[in-house]
């Protein structure tokens, strides 16, 4: 359990106790300033001990206090009997409500959480329940969960509440059994200091819920409409591959959007989800370190109290998954476009191979005919040298001769490109 | 502020920091003055002419490129309907950051918008159909030609 204690009040036995956890506000006054301040604007009306504001009210007496601390800022009101034994019916005195309205309001913050809780007394369960039963009929309330959680008999008093809002409020009747005043005095005060962490938790968790509801309520309309885009853009990718292409830059810039905004969103969600966890775990070790025991049929309180603010928590998570899954289709759609974006590649890549081998063969073409050329300028100059020597040796019959020797020069030709490649 | 300022953190971040303690009608004008340049600057840019839905139209296509959530529904001679669904990036970024939404819209996003379509008339009302922040599906500006009001629910 947090160190978080909160002192007795300064009354006989408290009969009535409202627990309030305030927002920490920044600028907010310091709560022993604002409880010097009201107290000299109450002047005689008040004194004040141990830092408690104690008002005389006639047959009770009231007190409040702010604590502040790691655990929170807390305001404590309390209601005493000066005489006789405490009753679930003692009500809070309209002057005492004031003196806290007054102190909630110089101290500057608003509460998370209003806890109220009624204090009997009785010598056994049976007592106690008989108690708290004609209350509930003189009041003309009812009680919807109930249950014993060390020595005390407990119960929350009246309809759940429909819907969120800020702050949460409780009321709670504790009726300890079978012992002293004095221990029961004890007993009181170890469960209001569990209520008061109750009330922190319970509050902070629902501070948050009620903060991201306007997100969490986007979830439907949003998810539908990017699903929307998103099938739109599956479409699109389908069309002949010149219409993909003018788009697809658009396309790209678009998905990215959408997935950084996805991204954000799901890393704050998450983060908001862990913090409603970490409270929501502690609320439950809690009511774990109760161990309630169920009394006559009812919902005991500790389920009650769980399965709402597990209620609490969980549109986060569902928030996430579907979130989640938006991002997962979102991949898709990338990997259609790789995809895509590959195939095109591909089909690039071959029709360069294919111009390749054509000009090859051009190449190739180019390079017989250049042989050919090459046979005849050799076999025009064996011819033009065979010409110089019939010249010399028989003047006479010199063209006929030449014409003679063009076959045999011919293949002269032949025979030399021949040899001269197989050199290379 | 620059033009992606819905969508930047840090300039949402640093927005909220300036003037979280100033009043709402300050905080407007600045907004309303910084939609104006915007928006005359577009104007001066693309060489809009003329003062009704489809110059405005124009210029709010030119401001919202690359905005997948944003589309211009409906073009009249003295009206103009833009929509935004989905993820709303103003609150993406808000809750990231922990800023409250509603009070960006009000203050930031509206009168920015009002902005820019004075800076093509300055006799455009922007009125606020539908929000997001209240939970409506999408958020609805409708942009009409009346006394350059801003209009909020």
């Amino acid at each position: 359990m947090a160190p978080m204690l909160l002192e007795k009040p300064p009354v006989r036995f408290p009969s009535l106790v409202r627990i309030e956890v305030l927002q920490p506000v920044e600028g907010a006054s310091a709560s022993s300033e604002a409880l010097s301040g009201l107290k000299s604007r109450l002047g005689d009306t008040c004194s004040e001990v141990g830092g408690w504001l104690l008002l005389d009210l006639s047959s009770a007496e009231g007190c409040v206090k702010v604590f502040e601390g790691e655990a929170g800022c807390f305001l404590v009101a309390a209601l005493g009997l000066k005489s006789g034994l405490p009753s679930l019916s003692s009500g809070v005195q309209e002057d005492l409500e004031r003196l806290v309205e007054e102190l909630r309001s110089a101290v500057g913050s608003p509460p998370l959480s209003v806890f109220t809780i009624r204090v009997g007394l009785s010598e056994s369960l049976e007592g106690a329940l008989l108690h708290l039963e004609e209350y509930l009929r003189q009041a003309g309330r009812s009680a919807r969960s109930m249950g014993v959680v060390r020595g005390c008999l407990l119960a929350t008093l009246g309809e759940a509440a429909t819907g969120l809002s800020c702050p949460i409020e409780r009321d709670l009747a504790v009726v300890p059994f079978g012992c002293s005043l004095e221990d029961a005095l004890d007993v009181l005060w170890g469960l209001c200091l569990d209520v008061a962490l109750l009330a922190s938790y319970g509050g902070r968790l629902n501070e948050l819920r009620v903060s991201r509801e306007p997100a969490l309520r986007q979830i439907d309309a949003s998810e539908k409409s990017t699903q929307m885009r998103i099938n739109e853009i599956f479409a699109s990718l389908r069309l002949p591959s010149e219409e993909v292409e003018e788009g697809l830059e658009g396309v790209l810039r678009e998905v990215t959007t959408l997935f950084s905004s996805l991204s954000i969103l799901v890393s704050a969600m998450r983060r908001d989800h862990v913090r409603a966890q970490v409270l929501l775990r502690r609320i439950e070790s809690l009511f774990r370190g109760w161990g309630e025991e169920p009394l006559k049929g009812y919902p005991t309180n500790s389920t009650l109290e769980l399965d709402a603010y597990r209620s609490l928590v969980a549109p986060f998570g569902d928030f996430i998954s579907r979130v989640e899954a938006l991002r997962v289709q979102l991949n898709t759609v990338l990997d259609a476009v790789r995809t895509y974006l590959g195939i095109q590649e591909q089909k690039l890549s071959m029709e360069e191979q294919t111009s390749s081998k054509s000009l090859l063969e051009r190449l190739v073409r180019l390079q017989e005919v250049l042989h050919k050329l090459e046979v005849l300028i050799v076999a025009f100059y064996i011819t033009e040298m065979g010409r110089l020597v019939f010249e010399a040796l028989a003047h006479e019959m010199v063209n006929v001769l030449t014409a003679l020797f063009i076959p045999v020069a011919l293949i002269l030709a032949i025979l030399v490109s021949r040899m001269l490649h197989r050199e290379h | 502020m620059p033009r992606d300022w819905y969508v930047n953190p840090q300039v949402l971040g640093e927005f909220y920091e300036r003037f979280k303690d100033r009043p709402h009608e300050e905080i407007q004008r600045f907004s309303f003055n910084q939609g104006l340049a915007l928006g005359r600057r577009v104007v001066r840019e693309l060489g809009v002419r003329g003062e009704g839905g489809e110059a405005l139209a124009a210029v709010l296509r030119e401001v919202l490129r690359g905005e997948p959530t944003a589309k211009i529904l409906l073009v009249e001679r003295d009206k103009v309907l833009l929509r935004n669904s989905g993820f709303c990036p103003l609150m993406t970024a808000a809750l990231s950051l922990g800023l409250p939404w509603t009070w960006l819209c009000k203050v930031l996003g509206w009168p920015f918008f009002h902005g820019i379509a004075s800076a093509v008339n300055p006799r455009f009302d922007l009125k606020m159909v539908k929000r997001r922040a209240k939970g409506d599906p999408y958020c609805d500006h409708l942009f009409e030609l009346g006394e350059g009001r801003l209009i909020l629910p």
